[in-house]
């Protein structure tokens, strides 16, 4: 049993990595899942998930870069389950894009990593809005990235190589801060999480099968402590926050603060 | 004769308001200029400059947010002009986005706004940075706003509630900036950003039913300080800043004084904040 015991989460881009750890987290605070993916195997994940925890899960096929699709899967979630407690937008797509790329490359690359990393975190959320409002609450989480995060010592980001993926994980920060103000009267919270290289699907691909050292893969925070962090953080009741997570620290859920530049985890003073 | 001479400047967005604002101060210190937008009146605005000014000032009427339009604009301002060295990103729509609209509007709404406030930046530095680096060099400004900025009261966050695709869209302008910044710095282009507060912009104007009252207007701040605090910036040299600037504090260049985005006027605690966490003196070109 769990602290979402009767809920229901819907968690994007679940099929493989970061997404399968946080729907086995919320699967294993009890709450019923639906997962949606652009991979064929997100069928038998759901299964998986659902034999592992108990529960009840579903599976859908899904481009979140097609507004039709992101739609598709909140209403047939609703169908399934009749109610949507926790939206957890993890989705994402990562591309080598710089300022000095071809025009054509660029036309196509904005689209490509825009309307996946930050347009269905937008269509997600604001189809799920109505749902919570009317059954008096819930969660939406955004996963975004540490290249937002820009203390002093991590200065760069994705470097100048990352510029439209960077950007839009920027951008994540004024729709939470926007969605957890409107949410507020409703019992709705609205938060990110900016974490660092983890042991995910993405990282693995970008990194390339050749350069997976184990020496590698052990510098990286696990999916599991990740999403229980988000646990934590769905626990605690805040709104937001865009919770930094680095693998050179601690994998835990930040204090409560008014520190706009640590709840945000950007903007930080640098003295 | 203005420190401008002999550049060519680029300013989105500019028959009306901020827009216009930059291009007469561009124009004011020596540059030619090129100015485009959606409203015709962006021509007579050209006319203005240029007889003010006595420098060259062409319009060129063209929609920003798709992607033709740009190539096309930036193909005749490389024609017309053989280059450019400032590149103004001010084009912008502002208006209330609430959370209620239907699933179409709203899909809608996102691609007005993001086209508009962002794709349309992305799009412009791609087109016009090459002829920056051919030059040896030059200067972008991201145009943002204060509402990305940290807030005024501890606990607080500015935005707002129904404004969530152009807080968003800005929020968005600052992963280019902090990109292209890094990644333009050793061809000596210079990527800032400015996040004002209250400007007398037709903008912000229109946000009041009826007009907004004299009072009100009073305490904003003006287009054409705006235009200065540009150009203060562009003689500065610095990369991968933020600038803010509000109604009530002196609309100046913050001090060069370590890695952030400092908020002029604010409280010394609220005056450093890292949001490029570059060190300025590293990337500041040679003098």
């Amino acid at each position: 049993m769990g602290f979402l015991d009767g809920k229901v989460a819907l968690v994007t881009g679940a099929a493989e990595g970061l997404g399968v750890a946080f729907a086995n987290a919320v699967a294993a605070e009890g709450a019923k899942v639906a997962i949606c993916d652009i991979r064929e195997n997100v069928d038998e994940r759901a299964r998986q998930i659902g034999e592992t925890h108990g529960v009840a899960t579903r599976a859908f096929h899904a481009d979140t870069g097609i507004a039709a699709d992101c739609w598709r899967v909140v209403d047939n979630t609703l169908e399934a389950f009749g109610r949507i407690d926790v939206l957890i937008n993890n989705a994402g797509t990562i591309a080598i894009t710089s300022p000095t790329d071809p025009w054509e490359k660029s036309v196509a690359d904005y689209d490509l990593v825009m309307n996946v990393n930050n347009r269905a975190c937008y269509l997600f959320a604001r189809a799920v809005f109505p749902i919570m409002r009317e059954q008096g609450g819930g969660d939406i989480v955004n996963i975004a990235t540490d290249h937002i995060f820009t203390e002093k010592l991590r200065p760069t980001g994705g470097g100048a190589v990352m510029d439209t993926y960077d950007a839009s994980k920027w951008g994540l920060n004024g729709f939470l801060l926007s969605w957890s103000k409107a949410g507020e009267p409703h019992n709705i919270r609205v938060n990110g999480v900016c974490l660092g290289a983890t042991d995910s699907h993405m990282l693995r691909s970008f990194t390339g099968e050749a350069n997976l050292t184990p020496e590698v893969i052990a510098g990286w925070m696990k999916p599991a402590d990740v999403a229980q962090v988000v646990i934590d953080l769905l626990k605690d009741g805040r709104s937001g926050y865009n919770i930094p997570i680095w693998r050179a620290d601690p994998v835990v859920l930040t204090p409560l603060t008014d520190d706009f530049s640590l709840k945000i985890g950007v903007m930080k003073s640098a003295f | 004769m203005g420190f401008l001479d002999g550049k060519i400047g680029v300013v989105t967005g500019a028959a009306q308001g901020l827009g216009t604002a930059y291009a007469r101060t561009l124009a004011g210190e020596g540059a030619d200029v090129a100015i485009c937008d959606v409203q015709p009146e962006v021509s007579a605005v050209a006319s203005e400059i240029a007889a003010a000014s006595g420098q060259t000032v062409r319009a060129y009427l063209s929609d920003v947010s798709q992607a033709e339009a740009v190539r096309e604009f930036a193909d005749a301002v490389l024609r017309d002009f053989g280059g450019v060295d400032v590149l103004v990103l001010n084009a912008a729509i502002y208006d209330a986005t609430p959370l209620d609209l239907p699933r179409e509007e709203a899909l809608a709404a996102y691609q007005r706004f993001f086209d508009t406030n962002v794709k349309s930046v992305y799009l412009c530095e791609r087109a016009f940075a090459p002829s920056m680096v051919e030059r040896g060099g030059g200067d972008i400004a991201v145009i943002s706003t204060d509402h990305i900025l940290p807030p005024l009261e501890a606990g607080g966050t500015r935005g707002g509630p129904a404004s969530d695709l152009y807080d968003a869209s800005k929020w968005t302008l600052n992963g280019y900036i902090q990109a292209w910044a890094l990644g333009l710095a050793g061809q000596n282009v210079r990527v800032n950003g400015l996040a004002m507060g209250a400007t007398d912009t037709p903008m912000l104007r229109g946000v009041f039913p009826g007009g907004p009252s004299d009072e009100i207007v009073a305490g904003w701040m003006t287009p054409a300080q705006q235009g200065q605090l540009l150009i203060d910036l562009l003689r500065d040299g610095r990369t991968g800043d933020l600038i803010a600037s509000e109604p009530g504090n002196p609309v100046e260049l913050p001090p060069r004084s370590g890695p952030g985005m400092p908020v002029s006027g604010l409280a010394a605690e609220q005056f450093h904040h890292g949001l490029m966490g570059l060190e300025p003196a590293v990337w500041a070109p040679p003098d």
